[in-house]
């Protein structure tokens, strides 16, 4: 059988293969992970520290983790909406609407910005409507509230992420609704069950993994986002300036000890996150089950 | 006590609750995603089709768009076929490592883009980087040998802020795209077609290409695709590498930001109608793939 174990081997490639994919991921990115050690080393470990804790530092920590949760929240509760809507309903255009998600995940970043910048910015009809000299906006600044803005400052940051993350939480979404079984909801209708209640009980329990695993997968991708972002938000130090405009900053400015640290904070905040809700779903998932 | 009618699952009640929230999500979507597209093509058309013309004939467009092509020529073959293999060890090997490994391929997409071209400064750059000393030692050989300076049509080995910079950010970036896109069709493949090529003598090589591989070639297609259309409109990681030396080491991304940052709108959008074209065309691919998947299934 010797011969037979060796050839069924051999159809899998063998070791050569595996040396490539190792060789290959090592040289393009292991090697400059490996790179991001000696700027954290080079310097006494409380001056690093130092320059996590600038002021300008943690306010970007924080603008870019509320707005990252803020609008993943957001597109969690409609990008779940839209996956119902485009499972459940059959209309004209449907399939246009479906491709049409993932657009945000394949337009680059720049373009994204530009085009919202013309759309939703303060020159467009949209934002002379909401902005200070429009009709929305006066009406907001006589019952006290800031004029609206969708474009500079924590709104934008929040609606830069609501355009990029929106494929992430419905593409996690779709296919666990699309796999729900409509006889349970329609035995908990003829039970007397209100809508809220089927939904509730029903259909959240199913989704709620999914939901969270989406919400994970927005906030880390909202949390790094740079391309619409530096564009849209006027990158102001403790407005709107995101951790990775930030990282951009202290590399042009040569300070790579404090761009490497940023960066590492930056890097394990996207995976603590992506981590934990992952780790929470698939516990739910084999506690359910 | 309330008779309702029991709901039968072939014709459903009207509710209007439903439909609001399609009415609104189809909304929210038009919004947030539609109309920003709408705004590329309305604002580069914006002073004509004659200004459209133009600025894609411009020659910092032009050199924008080679240098992209280029990176695009360099960057897309090697990811794919670094994401076959990939794929192909994760699907059908067994080993230590193994999920250390789906991890790593998996890592870049948690790296902001910033990151990753800070990352390709620290590998390459000649004044503090981690592989200063070879590059700094082959440099200092080629400045004191000009005879082999010109024989080899090459005077310095420059990688940051050179086209070398910005292959390495861009591949960085997409290594995952291609893998992640196989991996998925490659664990669903049947394999007793494979084993049967094999009992009928074919090779391993002829297996691949001849059963495998076809099997497969609709999400190896959109890998390709999507890897190309996300190097093409990387931005984050190549602003750090670049130095945006205009006719030299200005990709098309960056032409956009710096032409709309210098008010020249026709000459952003109009470049920025190229990489959304070629988004768009991925979105075509990938309708035309899972129609193709739902085709297969309902037969």
């Amino acid at each position: 059988m010797a011969w037979f174990r060796k050839r069924a081997r051999a159809d899998r490639g063998g070791w050569p293969l595996r040396a490539f994919v190792f060789a290959y991921l090592g040289l393009f990115v292991v090697l400059p992970l490996i790179a991001a050690i000696p700027p954290l080393v080079r310097e006494p470990p409380s001056q690093v520290w130092e320059k996590v804790t600038a002021p300008q530092a943690v306010a970007a920590m924080k603008l870019s983790a509320s707005a990252a949760a803020v609008g993943g929240a957001i597109n969690t509760i409609f990008g779940s909406m839209l996956a119902w809507t485009l499972v459940r309903f059959r209309f004209p255009l449907r399939r246009v609407l479906d491709a049409l998600v993932d657009l945000p995940f394949a337009l680059p970043g720049v373009v994204a910005g530009i085009a919202l910048m013309a759309l939703y910015g303060p020159a467009s009809t949209v934002g002379h409507f909401a902005g200070p000299e429009g009709w929305l906006g006066l009406h907001f600044v006589k019952i006290g509230l800031p004029p609206l803005s969708l474009t500079g400052g924590f709104a934008a940051l929040v609606f830069a992420n609501l355009f990029v993350t929106l494929p992430f939480v419905v593409r996690t979404v779709q296919p666990v609704i699309a796999d729900l079984e409509r006889e349970a909801e329609d035995a908990a209708e003829s039970l007397g069950a209100s809508p809220f209640q089927i939904f509730r009980r029903v259909i959240l329990p199913q989704i709620a993994p999914a939901i969270v695993t989406g919400f994970g997968l927005a906030f880390a991708r909202g949390v790094n986002e740079y391309g619409v972002a530096v564009l849209v938000s006027g990158n102001i130090p403790y407005e709107s300036l995101v951790m990775p405009v930030y990282v951009f900053q202290r590399l042009e400015a040569n300070d790579y000890t404090g761009a490497t640290a940023i960066a590492a904070v930056l890097l394990l905040m996207a995976l603590a996150v992506l981590l934990l809700t992952y780790a929470w779903s698939q516990w739910r998932v084999r506690r359910v089950a | 006590m309330s008779r309702k009618p029991l709901p039968n699952s072939g014709r459903r009640r009207f509710r209007l609750l439903p439909i609001l929230i399609g009415l609104f999500a189809v909304t929210y979507l038009i919004v947030i995603v539609g109309l920003p597209v709408g705004a590329i093509f309305y604002n580069a058309f914006a002073e004509g089709r004659e200004a459209f013309m133009d600025a894609l004939r411009d020659d910092e467009t032009q050199h924008a768009l080679k240098l992209t092509v280029m990176v695009c020529l360099a960057v897309v073959p090697l990811n794919a076929i670094f994401g076959l293999a990939a794929a192909w060890v994760l699907a059908r090997h067994r080993f230590m490592g193994r999920s250390a490994l789906a991890a790593l391929v998996n890592l870049p997409l948690a790296l902001a883009p910033t990151i990753a071209g800070l990352l390709i400064v620290l590998v390459y750059s000649p004044s503090l980087g981690l592989l200063r000393w070879p590059i700094n030692t082959a440099n200092d050989w080629l400045h004191a040998h000009p005879d082999w300076q010109q024989r080899l049509h090459f005077d310095d080995v420059q990688i940051v802020f050179a086209f070398p910079g910005l292959f390495l950010a861009t591949l960085l970036v997409t290594v995952p795209l291609v893998a992640l896109e196989v991996l998925p069709s490659l664990e669903q493949l049947d394999p007793t077609e494979a084993q049967a090529a094999r009992t009928l003598g074919a090779t391993g090589w002829q297996t691949f290409w001849r059963v495998t591989l076809p099997a497969i070639r609709w999400s190896v297609l959109y890998g390709v695709v999507l890897c190309t259309a996300k190097a093409a409109g990387e931005f984050g990681a190549v602003s750090g590498v670049s130095g945006r030396l205009i006719g030299e080491t200005n990709t098309l991304t960056l032409h956009i930001e710096r032409s709309y940052a210098e008010w020249e709108n026709t000459k952003a959008f109009a470049s920025a109608t190229l990489l959304t074209a070629l988004s768009v065309g991925t979105l075509i691919v990938n309708l035309l793939l899972t129609r193709g998947h739902a085709k297969r299934s309902a037969s």
